[in-house]
């Protein structure tokens, strides 16, 4: 029971900042970094949804290949699964710069500082996301359930 | 159903050692048609005045730690499937309360009205008659008569004939008449070119078969309708020559071989006197290696078998043999007595599995190969993978299994056991070499001799603790898996039903 519980909380939580990002306010986003001129940008450029969506498949993509791929149980300690919050970390803001990069630069604007300033706030929610994700997906894997800590 | 085993003198208390080996291992009496006899308990009775000898005492401390082990696994269940499945009880364990204590603890019947003496004492020479004096220095050699029995009858079944006659007074003859029902059945394990199973047999089969005529003598029908079952061991090891002792000599065996059959053909499997259902016969051309001499001053300590392994084959197959190939409708003994050879594959003076026939392969190859590497896997994995995988499942394993007595029992005297088991056969000859000891200590891939690993995508597979750990991982994704057990029994089940998969799935089949 206890492993559906965390699932649904799992799926609902990383909805829900999916959703947050389709806010008028900007949401989530503009509330960690705001700059008048590069946020207006990249809301009115519709960004900040693709950010959020790409960000939540990214994480529990990472999670899902260390759970259910990986599997191994010579990658089940924690220390092995830091190295895959570590990665979380690293690809979800890299990912999200190259496409917010590619907005902008069809949209003709350059915001390079700008944006490397915003992207700093995808290492927290990649780091996020693969937490909650690892904590809804991990009771099924054979090897790495009790991965990072004990169920 | 029970059985009762009756390990009489060394050879029967080695044979019961090996079939505990199987029986650590899983190995339970199959049927014909390849199902286990769940229903079975084993409850073995070791005759021997012999009882300081090394073969007695380490059977029955196999004996007492197994029993230990199975109960803090099973309970009194006789169902169970896995390590240590087969239920074996001592006398004392299944007696009633009154007569319990009265038996000794143990599995060795007490014999001291006969080991504490003198042969000449116990027959009471010094008080006979000139002309009786006169018959029995005809029937017994002077170096019969002075024989103290606590070193057992020194291959003499003259000395063992009349003093194991001792038998039916004892308390754990009547507690075992007492606790027997029809349908349980009777086996007696012993040697026929020595002294103490030689006479041993024949003269317990007497008492049972003329229960009825015994004083004090509970369910005395039953004793008499009960199917009997022997395996009667022909020569089969050598021992060195002693310059100073010539008591028990080599040259002896066949000699004393050809007169107990005469005998046996007579009083027990006649044609027409049939007083054993089943009598299985296991010798070998080949003899092992020459035993050390020793009558029994010193203790009488014999390596392993193969003979002693394939005889604990047997008591397994009259376990499961249908009633019909014993008694008839009516519950009476079948008028001949059905017997009973084995042979090898191959007559090989190495014997790997593949040299034992098919339903030999199918009965101890996985099992005892599961029981091999469980020796690996708690020697060189287990304690380090603590805190991980399996472990953390409820109940967890933690270090306090590790320092439990039975973990430190299984790890230490049962499974050093095995092993040594294992180094005796190899040692022996003919050489059972079931599992590789030229491999680098922990190896499981290569272990077993003659099995090669299975074919992967792109390698070869292998067995290690890590294919095992992940074994045991997959067993318990289900968080209820184990939820009722105990930290004991989920290791012993989860490593046991672990190495059913792995070996089918890593290893080639025999």
């Amino acid at each position: 029971m206890k492993r559906y519980i965390f699932l649904t909380l799992g799926i609902a939580l990383s909805v829900l900042f999916v959703v947050a990002a389709y806010l008028d306010s900007g949401g989530l986003y503009e509330a960690l970094y705001y700059q008048r001129d590069f946020s207006q940008e990249m809301y009115e450029l519709g960004v900040y949804p693709t950010l959020a969506l790409l960000s939540v498949t990214l994480t529990w993509g990472i999670a899902a290949l260390y759970y259910y791929v990986i599997n191994s149980v010579h990658f089940d300690r924690w220390w092995h699964w830091t190295l895959m919050l570590v990665v979380a970390a690293v690809v979800t803001p890299a990912a999200c710069y190259a496409v917010s990069d590619a907005a902008l630069a069809s949209a003709g604007v350059d915001y390079a500082v700008q944006l490397g300033q915003f992207e700093m706030q995808h290492v927290i929610w990649g780091a996020l996301l693969f937490i909650v994700a690892s904590l809804s997906m991990r009771w099924w894997s054979t090897n790495c359930r009790h991965t990072p800590f004990p169920q | 159903m029970r059985l009762f085993l009756f390990a009489i003198g060394g050879t029967g208390a080695r044979t019961l050692k090996s079939l505990t080996m199987l029986a650590m291992a899983g190995v339970k009496p199959v049927r014909d048609d390849g199902t286990p006899l769940d229903d079975f308990e084993l409850v073995p009775v070791i005759i021997d005045p012999h009882r300081a000898g090394e073969d007695i005492k380490r059977t029955e401390a196999l004996l007492a730690d197994y029993r230990q082990t199975r109960e803090a696994l099973y309970g009194d269940r006789r169902d169970a499937e896995g390590f240590f499945a087969m239920r074996i009880s001592s006398l004392r364990d299944i007696a009633g309360t009154g007569v319990a204590s009265r038996l000794p603890a143990g599995y060795a019947m007490n014999l001291s009205a006969v080991e504490h003496r003198q042969f000449s004492d116990f027959i009471g020479y010094d008080t006979m008659s000139e002309p009786n004096q006169a018959l029995t220095d005809l029937l017994f050699a002077p170096y019969q008569k002075a024989n103290k029995m606590n070193i057992g009858f020194v291959g003499s079944p003259n000395i063992g004939a009349v003093a194991l006659n001792e038998i039916k007074d004892t308390p754990e003859f009547k507690a075992f008449a007492g606790v027997f029902r029809p349908g349980d059945r009777i086996f007696f394990v012993s040697s026929i070119f020595g002294g103490t199973g030689a006479a041993g047999f024949p003269i317990m089969v007497k008492n049972i078969r003329q229960a009825a005529s015994l004083d004090g003598t509970d369910n005395r029908d039953a004793l008499a309708r009960a199917p009997i079952g022997g395996l009667t061991v022909l020569p089969y090891f050598t021992l060195e020559q002693s310059k100073q002792d010539d008591r028990i000599a080599t040259a002896d065996f066949v000699v004393k071989t050809q007169s107990a059959l005469h005998y046996y053909n007579t009083a027990l499997t006649g044609e027409h006197d049939s007083q054993v259902n089943a009598i299985f016969y296991l010798g070998d051309q080949v003899r092992s290696l020459p035993y050390r001499y020793d009558p029994g001053e010193h203790g009488q300590r014999n390596n392993a078998h193969l003979i002693e392994m394939v005889g604990a084959l047997a008591v397994l197959k009259f376990a499961a043999m249908p009633n019909d190939r014993l008694m008839d409708a009516d519950g009476e003994p079948l008028p001949r007595t059905a017997a009973f050879e084995y042979a090898l594959e191959q007559d090989a003076n190495i014997i790997h599995f593949a040299q034992l026939v098919a339903p030999t392969r199918r009965l101890l190859y996985k099992p005892l190969t599961a029981l091999y590497h469980l020796r690996i896997f708690l020697h060189d994995g287990f304690e380090n993978l603590i805190g991980q995988g399996f472990t953390l499942d409820k109940p967890r394993l933690t270090g306090d299994l590790i320092a439990s007595q039975f973990y430190r029992t299984v790890k230490g005297p049962l499974l050093d056991s095995y092993a040594e088991w294992l180094a005796e056969m190899d040692d022996n000859s003919r050489s059972v070499q079931l599992f590789a000891r030229d491999v680098p200590e922990g190896d499981m891939t290569h272990a077993v001799r003659g099995v090669e690993p299975k074919r992967g995508l792109l390698r070869l597979k292998s067995v290690n603790i890590a294919t095992y750990k992940a074994a045991m991982n997959a067993l318990t994704v289900n968080p209820d898996a184990y939820a009722t057990a105990t930290p004991e029994q989920k290791l012993m089940d989860l490593f046991y039903r672990a190495a059913m998969r792995v070996i089918d799935s890593n290893l080639e089949t025999v």
